[in-house]
């Protein structure tokens, strides 16, 4: 199924968790200081793994960079 | 010896005024100065820099990971080591929603319900939409956010944001990077007279004696990034607004002399020779 994250389309399986997505993505599920939002809301790191989640959702995986 | 006592008066105000310089919510800070962490020329050069500074609270950016590069860098475990608090802001968001999506991301992924609140309005002065900040002010409110907002140097809006539980506030001197310093201190000086709450000026800064300037307006502090990060010499830029916030600020305490039209003579008038 198809999702999108970081506004790029990503093919993932039916069924699929944030944290298996993460997987996915080669980034580690204990990342310090990076954050998930799935359709616009926040989801905690303590709700990765049992977090589902569906076609045509938007994931946003974020941390921080330099600023000013 | 007159002059000795009261010097050494001084030296003690000014030592007790180090030790508890600036108190935004709870937290107390020994520095006036908020630095942001971009546009260094190396992190090196960044974290030389902030501790010239003496800063004690530097500002991140939240953005998205970079999915086709794994080798991240660690900015927030270098920052932390120092001992700096990280005060993440929403730059970049030009919408009250997005804001309050990016301070809850940061909420998450730092640890902390700071947030630097910036909605901006317009992509090439990067001048704040006031309506959409007022939104978002409120909104990170309800949620027990502490908010910091980057607002335009206008009383009103200033006021709106301390009435409804802003931690602080943080009038633009001049447009983000522009180096051009404070451009309307009479409202600076309004806005002193009409929030309770910290007065930070962020925003426009190019030099050391633009922040001995707010400082000597009664701001309370003065966050800046560009004036140190793209100086010929961030390190030394840095200790310079050091010196010129503690001066600039000792200036307010010691309370400046009235501007006059013509010339007061300093040196006695009797016993000229000649007449």
């Amino acid at each position: 199924m198809n999702v999108s994250v970081n506004g790029k389309e990503h093919i993932t399986h039916e069924g699929a968790s944030l944290a298996s997505l993460l997987e996915d993505l080669s980034i580690s599920r204990d990342e310090k200081g990076i954050a998930i939002a799935l359709d616009y809301e926040v989801i905690p790191r303590d709700l990765w793994e049992r977090t589902v989640i569906s076609c045509g959702m938007k994931i946003e995986v974020v941390r921080a960079v330099a600023g000013g | 010896m007159q002059m000795k006592v009261e010097s050494n008066e001084l030296g003690v105000k000014s030592k007790e005024s180090r030790a508890k310089q600036l108190k935004i919510a709870d937290k107390e800070f020994a520095s006036r100065l908020i630095l942001g962490t971009s546009r260094y020329p190396n992190p090196n050069v960044m974290l030389d820099a902030l501790e010239a500074s003496g800063t004690e609270m530097v500002t991140v950016a939240i953005r998205r990971i970079n999915l086709t590069d794994g080798s991240r860098e660690s900015l927030i475990s270098l920052l932390k080591q120092k001992g700096l608090q990280i005060l993440p802001n929403t730059a970049g968001c030009y919408t009250a929603h997005e804001a309050v999506l990016t301070a809850k991301l940061a909420r998450e992924a730092l640890g902390t319900n700071w947030i630097k609140l910036e909605v901006i309005g317009d992509d090439e002065t990067l001048f704040p939409d006031v309506s959409e900040l007022l939104k978002g002010a409120e909104k990170l409110l309800s949620e027990g956010f502490v908010v910091l907002p980057y607002c335009n140097d206008d009383p009103v809006t200033c006021k709106k944001l301390s009435d409804m539980g802003c931690a602080a506030v943080m009038p633009l001197g001049a447009p983000i990077g522009s180096g051009m310093g404070i451009r309307n201190p009479y409202n600076i000086q309004i806005i002193r007279e009409l929030v309770t709450v910290p007065l930070i000026i962020d925003a426009g800064v190019g030099t050391a004696s633009d922040v001995a300037i707010a400082m000597e307006l009664g701001c309370d502090g003065v966050l800046l990034n560009t004036a140190v990060a793209q100086a010929k010499h961030p390190v030394a830029m840095a200790r310079a607004v050091k010196l010129a916030a503690e001066a600039g600020r000792l200036a307010y305490e010691a309370g400046r002399i009235p501007r006059k039209l013509f010339a007061l003579a300093s040196s006695p008038v009797e016993g000229l020779i000649g007449k």
